[in-house]
């Protein structure tokens, strides 16, 4: 593990143990690069990611992170809760104040003015908008993103592109899913097509 | 607080004076007799209001963590730690410091429904988990209190709520409970708003979840037991879920749920009081009637505003 990698894997088989399961080549995560992760439904994608975050075990083989590494995601957007929850709580939950940072990121996907409104109120792209911002107010070392682009309409979709570019540029450590991987392909600096291992 | 949302709670203390209007009117008693023997209940009032209040925020909680079904099941079995401990105590003769003899039971009592629900959710799920040990806690602490000497009557307390009896040793375990119950709330306030919404956001960025998991069980859990000890498992519960059932329905945010299910929850004891008192009604069951009516009316209110609610938050 260097400076410049701050996540990488090895050996790895992730799944389900009486279930599906999948061998991933060796990879690791660069700072400054887009590592794209491809393939269809059922083909594993998210099953990838949870173990790569660390919220699952893998059956097989060791994920390594670098100490003090920052780390966040972009999961599908979560469970309807009982509760009603501001923008600005959703935002809390990743930063104390998020206002500044917030300022600081240009709020790129524009969701100040959904301040003070209810999380569950809003549409599928503000949600998508607000979650997307969230993962990249904490400034992390390396960020995990399934899907970013659901849901966002072609002018947010270039953005969002815009200010990964940005962001990897300063250093971040990335990792995209998404179905297409011809749509992918332009922006990571390596993929790999989940459809081509099984 | 923006001032709608600050009108639409003010919904539900408006409805609670109007309830006791009508019960003034057409009841039994009077209001006027009500004030009068004031000695006579100040305690209970004072008590019931401020634990009340810790009941509607450990609700909030129930419901943002879809865990009402659980909370019912956990009140149940501090019913039959209560039972158990009275019934070893009896049988012993040996006499226990108050406090000791609540611990006991709180600790029985969470024994039990984490063995109940342990060996029935793998195979069966959680709901049927939780209803096992909901039925077994209730069938059992019935069976012990055939047991024990006065066990009849100390059952109908627990289960529905005898709330006048308060001992003096009630009033400083409703102190203590509630001091320690709403510092860990309010400290961990930020995290559970987070935990409930998006848990996984939060163990990715290696918060420690698991951790802050079990100080919202505990709060929530030690709550509902200490609630079942002072009021019953009834006058109890029905706090817990109809406070912040009426307090989420028109709140708009995290905090306001939290603010209205906390003063819901302590204007909810002492109304059920008063009005059992000018009805002429058991007071359990007047309590979980009047805060079914308060979130029956928050709804309607809510329903005739519709255009910006979900309706999938509804039962």
């Amino acid at each position: 593990m260097t400076d410049k990698v701050p996540l990488s894997w090895s050996n790895l088989t992730c799944g389900y143990a009486e279930g599906f399961r999948l061998s991933l080549p060796d990879g690791q995560l660069e700072k400054g690069k887009v590592f794209g992760l491809a393939g269809p439904n059922g083909s594993g994608k998210s099953t990838v990611l949870t173990t790569l975050t660390g919220l699952f075990k893998p059956l097989q083989g060791q994920v390594t992170r670098a100490p003090m590494t920052k780390v966040s995601c972009l999961f599908q957007v979560p469970r309807q809760t009982f509760i009603s929850l501001t923008v600005q709580e959703v935002l809390e939950s990743a930063v104390k104040n998020p206002k500044l940072p917030l300022s600081e990121l240009g709020d790129p996907f524009g969701i100040a003015s959904l301040w003070q409104t209810s999380f569950h109120l809003l549409s599928e792209g503000q949600k998508q908008r607000v979650l997307i911002t969230r993962a990249f107010l904490g400034k992390p070392d390396v960020l995990f993103l399934d899907e970013p682009t659901n849901h966002l309409d072609a002018p947010r979709r270039e953005t969002f592109w815009q200010t990964l570019a940005h962001f990897t540029k300063v250093g971040m450590a990335v990792l995209v899913i998404e179905h297409d991987s011809e749509k992918l392909r332009r922006h990571v600096n390596r993929l790999v097509d989940l459809e081509t291992l099984t | 607080m923006k001032l709608a949302t600050a009108l639409r709670l003010g919904f539900v203390p408006m409805s609670l004076i109007l309830m006791l209007y009508l019960a003034d009117t057409f009841g039994t008693h009077k209001w006027s007799d009500f004030v009068q023997a004031w000695p006579l209940w100040n305690q209970t009032l004072i008590i019931g209001s401020l634990f009340g209040a810790v009941l509607g925020l450990a609700g909030f909680w129930l419901l943002a963590e879809n865990a009402v079904y659980t909370g019912l099941t956990v009140s149940a079995a501090a019913v039959l730690g209560l039972q158990i401990t009275d019934f070893c105590l009896a049988l012993s003769g040996l006499t226990l410091n108050p406090l000791a003899t609540f611990t006991i039971a709180a600790s029985l009592g969470l024994l039990f429904i984490q063995s109940a629900t342990a060996l029935s959710t793998h195979t069966s799920g959680r709901d049927a988990g939780n209803a096992s040990a909901y039925l077994t806690a209730l069938a059992g602490s019935i069976l012990i209190s055939d047991l024990i000497s006065q066990g009849h009557h100390e059952m109908e307390s627990l289960i529905f709520g005898n709330s006048v009896g308060l001992l003096p040793s009630d009033t400083l375990l409703a102190g203590i409970a509630s001091f320690i119950l709403l510092t860990v709330a309010l400290q961990h306030n930020r995290h559970w708003l987070g935990l409930v919404f998006d848990s996984d956001f939060l163990s990715v960025q290696g918060m420690p979840t698991k951790s802050w998991r079990l100080s919202l069980t505990l709060m929530t859990a030690f709550s509902l037991i200490v609630g079942v000890k002072l009021f019953g498992l009834l006058t109890a519960f029905s706090i817990a879920l109809f406070a912040p059932l009426a307090a989420v329905r028109l709140a708009r945010s995290g905090r306001s749920g939290q603010l209205a299910s906390f003063l819901f929850g302590a204007l909810l004891f002492p109304t059920g009081f008063a009005l059992s008192f000018l009805l002429d009604l058991p007071t359990g069951a007047m309590i979980a009637v009047t805060g079914f009516l308060m979130a029956t009316l928050a709804g309607l209110i809510m329903s005739l505003k519709s255009r910006s609610i979900n309706p999938n938050l509804f039962f």
